[in-house]
């Protein structure tokens, strides 16, 4: 029989991997993982999940990173080419007592690592970080290769060698994921993709749960194929304080408030208390959102959701006859 | 006698008629990024530069931006604020392609598809080395900034960087702190040693004037000093000369750049509604 259109096709049911936020993160991420949190795509839900069920010991890889969880003792080890939260003498204070240690690399140095993981290589190469002082500053203890400034076998020109990195877990926020975990990501994709195809295990939370049929009809836009996902969470505002592209804007008041109490104990205590660990679930921090910034808060935040593509592509082909 | 602090801070709040230094440096980057075709576009006031750049003289002028956004084309009654970051989803309306971190600095820059970058530096020394990570000793920083991103990749990559940097003396330095992004290293031939490929001509857009650089072929001859080029309207180069802190080579024949006009002057106003930007103290 040949199928009219994909909404006709008889598909194999499949297990559904929707759990809950909890669910995902206790059994997801363990003490001493590698995580990688996609903060291109702001997954500061499972960050406040994670400090919230006080894992400990883990790294956490990626281009963009935040101080929330080794300020939070959740982290010991951060490989970033950009942190939130980063620059405050409380924070510098705390990386020179030996709490944590910071790792800088570039966006791309990250990118290309997270690459050599997905890719299964022993390392990738690039020129970028030549010249500069990256090599010449110390690193923190850890038993991992270095990148190694040398020429090239072929060519005899310099290059930099750049070790894998393969977390023990992504976690990433979407805006469409169905419940085998075909995951549609849109916007700036910064290393997500890559980070994805390297990781051992990959929870995704999304904006809003869709039909399967929807992101089978249209496969080129599914960011990661579901075969690869282990979790899957429906998480309407999971990226708050930030913004997700066709949902809602960043919240700027509570985005000030996010990154200032990372740069003072008394106030990083203060937003963990009301915004972490008293939080039973992400219903109740939506909750206290309203609560601290108003009924109009959620309103204030909407998109204009008209900007879509006005023709979609077709994937028909001539059947056999 | 007034404190070096205090005469930048004179200088910089010197009235000049009906326009600020900070939106003259605006203008200026922007009539510089306009030379470009394709431009890799950093965070921060070269998103505001490039964005004035494309509306106000240069319509076609591709974009890159490191998460992975390209081409960023839409109509100038649609954009209300130059974007506020690279993942700003304002990048995505009527962009030509959204791609990802290997598209952007992989293919893009490292392949060699961007003519000029952008960037910003929290300091730049007398070689143009720029430092985006950290001040102070690299093994005791009195402060961490929050990263590069694809600070470095730009500055080791491209074959030519225009930097946007505000002239106060804690920002010229005669050696950066930490050479997070290199420029011409420690003088003639080193950007070539350390492996990199050849760079200009490269500039810096102060809030004074415009610095480029002595050498004629990208860093292999000359002595790659920074050079005072242009001024800006009303600019003294001997006062330009003072708030620099070794002793800085100037051009045979310095221009003056042009008064901003209103039609330039809205247009970054427009842009940097708040503003955000051009907030004194922020940039």
């Amino acid at each position: 029989m040949v199928p009219g259109n994909s909404l006709d096709y008889v598909r194999r049911e499949k297990p559904s991997k929707l759990t809950t936020l909890e669910q995902a993160v206790s059994l997801g991420v363990q003490d001493g993982d590698s995580v990688f949190l996609g903060y291109t795509s702001w997954s500061s839900a499972f960050e406040r999940e994670i400090a919230r069920q006080g894992k400990k010991n883990l790294t956490c890889v990626g281009a963009m990173g935040s101080a929330l969880l080794p300020l939070a003792g959740c982290s010991s080890l951060v490989l970033t080419a950009y942190a939130l939260g980063y620059p405050s003498r409380w924070f510098l204070d705390r990386m020179r007592n030996g709490e944590f240690a910071v790792e800088d690399y570039t966006n791309q140095a990250l990118a290309l690592m997270l690459l050599a993981g997905a890719t299964g290589m022993p390392f990738a190469s690039t020129r970028s970080m030549l010249g500069s002082e990256f090599f010449s500053r110390p690193l923190p203890a850890r038993a991992c290769p270095r990148p190694l400034l040398m020429e090239s076998p072929l060519d005899g020109s310099p290059v930099v060698l750049l070790p894998p990195i393969r977390p023990s877990v992504s976690l990433v926020h979407v805006q469409w994921a169905d419940e085998e975990g075909n995951a549609v990501l849109w916007g700036g994709q910064g290393e997500v993709k890559w980070a994805l195809w390297a990781s051992e295990r990959v929870i995704i939370s999304a904006e809003e749960i869709v039909p399967t049929e929807v992101l089978r009809s249209d496969p080129e836009r599914v960011t990661v194929p579901g075969f690869m996902v282990d979790a899957v969470v429906h998480l309407p505002y999971g990226a708050l304080p930030w913004g997700v592209p066709g949902y809602y804007a960043a919240a700027s008041d509570f985005q000030a408030h996010y990154l200032w109490a990372m740069r003072e104990e008394g106030a990083f205590r203060e937003f963990m208390a009301y915004w972490v660990h008293e939080c039973d679930s992400h219903e109740d921090f939506l909750a206290r959102v309203v609560e601290r910034y108003g009924e109009s808060f959620f309103d204030e935040l909407a998109v204009d959701r008209t900007w879509s593509p006005p023709k979609s592509i077709t994937y028909g082909w001539r059947t056999a006859r | 006698m007034e404190s070096a602090k205090e005469y930048h801070l004179r200088m910089a709040n010197r009235a000049m008629s009906s326009w600020s230094l900070a939106e003259m440096m605006v203008i200026q980057a922007g009539r510089e990024i306009a030379t470009s075709r394709h431009a890799f576009v950093g965070m921060g006031l070269p998103l505001l530069a490039s964005t004035f750049a494309k509306f106000a003289y240069k319509p076609e002028l591709v974009m890159v931006t490191e998460a992975g956004i390209m081409d960023w084309d839409p109509a100038e009654a649609e954009v209300d604020h130059a974007p506020w970051g690279v993942a700003d989803p304002i990048l995505t309306r009527h962009a030509a392609y959204a791609g990802d971190m290997v598209d952007a600095l992989g293919c893009c820059l490292m392949g060699g598809r961007v003519d000029l970058s952008v960037l910003g530096a929290a300091e730049v020394d007398r070689f143009g080395n720029l430092n985006a990570l950290l001040l102070g000793d690299p093994r005791n920083p009195t402060k961490q900034l929050p990263g590069t991103g694809g600070h470095t990749d730009a500055a080791c990559l491209s074959p030519r960087v225009v930097a946007i940097v505000p002239l106060e003396g804690r920002r010229f330095v005669e050696r950066v702190s930490f050479r997070s992004s290199p420029g011409y290293l420690t003088g003639p031939g080193t950007r070539a040693l350390a492996g990199l490929g050849p760079q200009g001509p490269n500039i810096v857009v102060s809030t004074f004037g415009v610095f480029d650089y002595d050498t004629p072929d990208g860093g292999l001859a000359g002595s790659c000093e920074m050079r005072l080029s242009k001024v800006f309207p009303g600019m003294d180069v001997e006062d330009i000369r003072q708030l620099i802190p070794w002793n800085l080579i100037v051009a045979k024949d310095v221009e003056e750049c042009a008064t901003p006009s209103e039609a330039e002057l809205e247009l970054v106003r427009r842009l940097d509604p708040g503003p955000v930007y051009l907030q004194p103290g922020r940039y």
